[in-house]
Parts: C-alpha cells; sequence; structure tokens
C-alpha cells in the first residue's frame, strides 16, 4: 500500500548527454543502464561506461504526452521506495490499445518493477519469483493457466507490442522487445496477474496487482487531477458491489429461508381455524323483482385477533353472481364491507372444451380484534335458479401477499446488483 | 474452510436494514397485519351482467 511520497535517499542523478540533441538524459542507475531515451529529441542510444553512445533508434511518436509522474520522480507504493527511471508509450499491435509504463528503481533491492496505466487503471509489475506456474492449453485465447496451489488465473489477452515513444534510462535494449516474435499473455485473478513474454524459448514470467489510483498520487506526491482519469472499469480492480457479492447472497438465502419458514413457525403458536362453514342456498325475494333474499349467518366466535379470511364457494354454471357482505362484530358494531362478484362459464367448441372465471373468491382482514361477528350477505343475480352458497371463516389465516412482498424485498438489491456486474463485466478493460 | 458468515461485515448496513425489515414482516405476521391493507371497499361487477341495475350494486 502506499504511504507519502519521500525525497530521503533519493537518488541523485547524473547524466548522459543525448548525441541527437546534446539534452543531458538522468542516469540514476549509474552501474547497470546502458540504454537511455531522450524525452526532447525522442532518439534511444546506447551508452556504457566511457564508450562513445550509439544511436539504436529514433522514436516518432504520434502524440507528445508529458507523464504525471516525471523520470526522476522518488515515491512510495506497496510499501516499497522506488524511483522513477523510465517511461515508455506502448501499442498493442494486436487491438490497437496504447498505454504507458513507468520502470522504477528499487535502490533496496537493487531490482527493477513496472508502474502500468491503462485507461486510468494501474498495475505494478515485477518479474515473478513464484513456483509451480502450470499451463493449460496452449495458444487459445481461452486458455487457462494456474500456479501455487489455490489460484486459478484466466487468459485476459495475448498480443505482441510497438514502443511509441520512450525517455529515461533502461538496462535493456528495449526496441528488441518489439514486434511479433515476442508474444505477451496475460493471466487474470483480480486484483492479481500474471504476464509472460514469450520470446521463441525464452519466457519471462511478471507477476502483478491492482493500485489503486489514489495510492499512486499520494505515492508519488503528484494530485489526483494531473493522473489520467479513470475509464470504465479495470479488469484488476474488484469493486465494492462484487466484494460484498457472495456475503449479501448467503445472507439473503437466509433471509428467505426466515420468511419461506416463518408461517410455520407461526402456526404452531396461532395455528389458522376454520371458525365459520356454513352451505347457504339462495331464495327469490317475491317482495322485489329479480332479488334473492338475503343472508344472515348465525353469530361466530373469532378467539384470536389477527388476520381473517372470508371465504366464498358456489355453484354457478354457466352464471353469474355478485355478493354483497358486511362482516359485523357484534359487540363494537364495526363492519367490515365487501363486494364479490362470481362468473363462471364452461362449454365445447372446436373439439376442444373451455371454461372461463370462477365460482369461488375470498377475501382478507388484517388485524381483525377477537370477539364475536355474523355475515350480512345480499346477492344479486339475475337467474331464478336457487345457487349454493359455502360460506366459510379462517382465523390467523396466512397473508401470502405479505411473503410475497418481503420476497420481493429481499431480492431487490440482489437483483440489481446481479445486473450491475452484468454491466460492470461488459465494461472492464 | 469457509464460514457462513464470512464477509458479513462489508454488508452490515444491509443487515441493519434488512433485519429490521424481516423484524417489521415478522410482527406483521405474528398480529395478523396485511402490508396491503384490507380486501374491504372491493367493488367488482362481473362481465356477464347485461344491464346496469342503479348504481351497478343491489342494495337491500
Amino acid at each position: 500500500m502506499a504511504t507519502t511520497s519521500t525525497s530521503e535517499n533519493a537518488l541523485q542523478p547524473a547524466g548522459v548527454a543525448c548525441p541527437g540533441c546534446g539534452t543531458l538524459v538522468p542516469n540514476i542507475d549509474t552501474e547497470n543502464s546502458c540504454y537511455f531515451a531522450c524525452a526532447q529529441c525522442y532518439t534511444f542510444f546506447r551508452k556504457k561506461g566511457k564508450t562513445q553512445p550509439e544511436i539504436v533508434k529514433k522514436f516518432y511518436p504520434s502524440e507528445m504526452v508529458v507523464p504525471p509522474i516525471p523520470v526522476g520522480t522518488t515515491g512510495t507504493l506497496d510499501g516499497k521506495q522506488f524511483t522513477v527511471v523510465g517511461f515508455m508509450k506502448k501499442t498493442d499491435t494486436t487491438h490497437e490499445n496504447r498505454w504507458h509504463e513507468y520502470l522504477l528503481y528499487n535502490n533496496t533491492l537493487d531490482n527493477y518493477f513496472t508502474l502500468a496505466e491503462y485507461k486510468g487503471h494501474w498495475t505494478l509489475l515485477w518479474v515473478s519469483q513464484l513456483k509451480g506456474i502450470k499451463l493449460y492449453g496452449a495458444g487459445s485465447f481461452h486458455e487457462m493457466r494456474s500456479f501455487s496451489p489455490n489460484r486459478t488465473f484466466r487468459q485476459y489477452t495475448k498480443y505482441s507490442f510497438e514502443i511509441e515513444w520512450a525517455s529515461g534510462e533502461f538496462d535493456w535494449d528495449i526496441t528488441t522487445d518489439e514486434g511479433p516474435h515476442m508474444e505477451v499473455y496475460e493471466f487474470v485473478d483480480a486484483p492479481d496477474i500474471i504476464v509472460t513474454e514469450e520470446d521463441g524459448d525464452k519466457k519471462v514470467c511478471y507477476q502483478g496487482k491492482f493500485v489503486d489510483r489514489t495510492d499512486v498520487a499520494v505515492g508519488f506526491g503528484v494530485s489526483l487531477s494531473s493522473l489520467p482519469p479513470k475509464f470504465g472499469a479495470g479488469v484488476l480492480e474488484i469493486p465494492k458491489f462484487i466484494e460484498q457479492e457472495k456475503p449479501m447472497n448467503r445472507f439473503t438465502l437466509l433471509l428467505i429461508g426466515i420468511v419461506l419458514l416463518s408461517p410455520f413457525i407461526i402456526s404452531m403458536f396461532k395455528p389458522s381455524r376454520l371458525v365459520f362453514n356454513e352451505v347457504y342456498r339462495t331464495t327469490k325475494d317475491t317482495s322485489a323483482w329479480s332479488s334473492i333474499n338475503p343472508i344472515v349467518t348465525p353469530p361466530f366466535e373469532v378467539k384470536h385477533s389477527g388476520a381473517l379470511n372470508v371465504e366464498f364457494v358456489t355453484n354457478i354454471t354457466n352464471n353469474w353472481i355478485e355478493l354483497q357482505a358486511s362482516l359485523v362484530n357484534d359487540k363494537t358494531g364495526k363492519t367490515y364491507e365487501f363486494t364479490k362478484a362470481l362468473e363462471f362459464y364452461q362449454g365445447y367448441e372446436g373439439g376442444e372444451s373451455w371454461s372461463e372465471g370462477d365460482f369461488e373468491s375470498d377475501v382478507n382482514f388484517s388485524s381483525v380484534p377477537a370477539g364475536t361477528y355474523h355475515i350480512n350477505l345480499y346477492p344479486y343475480a339475475e337467474t331464478s335458479i336457487p345457487i349454493d352458497i359455502n360460506v366459510r371463516v379462517e382465523q390467523n389465516t396466512v397473508l401470502y401477499s405479505n411473503i410475497a412482498w418481503m420476497l420481493a424485498a429481499v431480492l431487490t438489491l440482489p437483483i440489481l446488483r446481479s445486473w450491475r456486474k452484468s454491466a460492470y463485466e461488459n465494461n472492464i478493460f | 474452510m469457509s464460514n457462513f458468515f464470512d464477509g458479513f461485515g462489508k454488508i452490515r448496513y444491509y443487515i441493519i436494514v434488512m433485519s429490521g425489515l424481516v423484524g417489521v414482516y415478522l410482527w406483521a405476521s405474528i398480529t395478523g397485519t396485511r402490508f396491503s391493507g384490507d380486501d374491504n371497499e372491493l367493488k367488482e361487477e362481473p362481465r356477464g351482467r347485461t344491464h346496469a341495475h342503479g348504481n351497478g350494486f343491489y342494495h337491500k
């Protein structure tokens, strides 16, 4: 993890004069660096010991980029102190992607690290000391490789590259890496990465890890705004919502279990009970045109306050009936009014039987106090045929609508996160 | 071996909110309170009805 930038133990750069323009190119690792790139005229040259500089190549950059972390900057990243000794802008010749690489020198370890930046996403890479890397398959884009022992890295990309331009110093001829002879494979298991550079029989393996953009800015003492802005999602970055995915899925399963089991557990203490169950046959009211005598049930006892379900089951066929009803508390006079319309049609047409509608219906009442109740029923139908109406009242009925609401609430965030994850994975660079 | 509760600290605020919601649900289940209210005042009319009848409903 990055801490703060420091100039303690900063290496004092010597300089090597560019054979192209005479500009002094800093030389920090005087013992190992023998290749230099001039940031003024883009000349890449070799200079070893007291020999005369020898121009290797001249870069022709398509655009001038001032590295936000200049060569010579010292800083701390991942608990190590580094000095930026080189900078390269590379182009993936296969996919036309462009990225920047900072060569970091650690004086204590006398070792080089690479800090790569692509579309605002940062990766710290170093030569791998890992043992037991295993290769599975070869050549195809989807092959997988894994290493010691619990990690599996999926191949993310394969490419060759060109160097558009460079500045600073290097301990090898960076131009020999250019071209199709060098195949680079990247294997990802976020937040870590393994990169292999394969040139014929020669293979070099690098290990790397995601570095937060803020840690880079703080570690090298540059402003966050000076670093390239983040674009999309980095392949090595694990967003919080993905870190939270597994515990959230487990917690959601726990909640679903509670919601689904709760009716059974609660029914042990407050079991559902049929408190009224009678069948009535409608009779024509001779005093009124086309109407049916009202039905008044005898009183029945609701022993516990809670949900109450009133159900009507009729024997209508190719007919309809309208039931206006009142559930009346005999003591308080409180009335629960409702109207249900039942219609049921069936027939045989075109060689097939059909039916439509329903001959039964029910209503639920919430938090009905305990007490004595009766039901006033006012049926209405256009037929004079008697209709049987089974009136059933159940107390402590299970409120399935509550279960549905609760399941919807429990599943909302996991579903939204699933969509977000899908969008994130489609936007990974 | 991973524990069922591994990582629950990362979603502690979600756990607090959802636990409260489940608590409300259990209270509603025990008291028989329906989130969507009563079915009373429900007015329905069968499609098979052939003519209008006053305000649409029969009253004794």
